[in-house]
């Protein structure tokens, strides 16, 4: 237990001095880097959670109806399912690529990436317009059986990520374009990879839980 | 040593372009089951896997942080395969729901 001193104030000694706040590129021991900043990961963790719970709510699902689950990868267009995973991957791999040049101080190469990367990504909703347009002339809607809903509630879920995504990445851009992000200090862009890895790695998991699994 | 990561990561991403191409192949062509299930729940954590080391570069950083994405690159293989062994059983449990 600490008291205060007679002034009313507490000993220097009880002060704690913090220590440097850790950085992508400043951080002694390697193995307590954070990428980015603590900030994003708290993001990524509530949307890993938002995910966990969804993807939850699907095997409930599939459980209780294997009939519906088994039949709904055939009626999906698994070419539309297999573009969007090339366009997040690919603009994942564009993002991680702008990174590397960051850190090798080649700022154009960077935006280079950053700009590849952001055509990729703009290819999504694109393919995910024609997708569901496709799926509405085949009669395929929302109000579908319960592999239909799911599919629509977390693909829709999935998109509204991906267009906060892309925003961020069109900020990255603009900020890397005005020099905003040098080699010795790029943790803002760091953040936004780790939140469009972290989009990608959830589609990952979409995929074969609606186009692949029969 | 920058040309050895860039290649590194075009040979993940090619890999995992692969492995999606191969994935949506092998579950169109086959029927329902234990193994074609399998295939596809390992593909899925393989792909998971090399995002989270590779392209979060999580491989070397806080533990914390690469315990709770591997967690969570796991979880949907490892229910594809729990609920196609034990999906019956699974779905008697509705009453935890209800």
């Amino acid at each position: 237990m600490i008291y205060p001193d007679k002034s009313g104030g507490f000993p220097l000694s009880c002060i704690k001095v913090a220590a440097a706040p850790s950085s992508e590129n400043t951080t002694a021991r390697k193995d307590s880097r954070i990428p980015g900043n603590r900030a994003i990961w708290v993001g990524v963790f509530a949307e890993f959670t938002e995910f966990a719970l969804m993807f939850l709510v699907y095997f409930f699902a599939r459980v209780n109806h294997p009939q519906d689950f088994h039949e709904g990868p055939q009626k999906l267009s698994v070419l539309a399912g297999s573009m969007n995973t090339a366009l997040m991957i690919t603009s994942s791999f564009f993002v991680a690529r702008a990174i590397m040049a960051m850190r090798a101080e080649r700022q154009s190469v960077c935006i280079r990436w950053l700009v590849a990367a952001l055509i990729t990504a703009a290819g999504y909703p694109l393919v995910k317009f024609l997708e569901i347009r496709w799926n509405v002339a085949q009669g395929l809607t929302g109000d579908g059986d319960v592999f239909l809903m799911s599919y629509y509630y977390l693909t829709f879920n999935h998109l509204v990520h991906v267009s906060w995504g892309i925003l961020g990445m069109a900020y990255v851009m603009t900020r890397t374009w005005f020099g905003g992000y040098s080699a010795a200090n790029h943790n803002g862009l760091v953040a936004f990879a780790s939140y469009w890895h972290a989009t990608d790695l959830i589609w990952l998991m979409i995929f074969p839980l609606f186009y692949v699994l029969p | 040593m920058v040309i050895k990561s860039t290649l590194k990561l075009d040979l993940v991403w090619l890999l995992l372009l692969a492995l999606t191409l191969g994935g949506a192949f092998v579950g169109k062509v086959a029927e329902s089951g234990f193994w074609i299930t399998f295939v596809i729940a390992v593909i899925t954590a393989v792909k998971g896997r090399m995002v989270i080391d590779y392209f979060m570069e999580l491989n070397d950083a806080s533990p914390s942080i690469r315990r709770v994405a591997r967690t969570f690159g796991m979880m949907a293989p490892v229910l594809m395969v729990v609920t196609y062994l034990w999906g019956p059983v699974l779905a008697k449990m509705n009453w935890l729901v209800q």
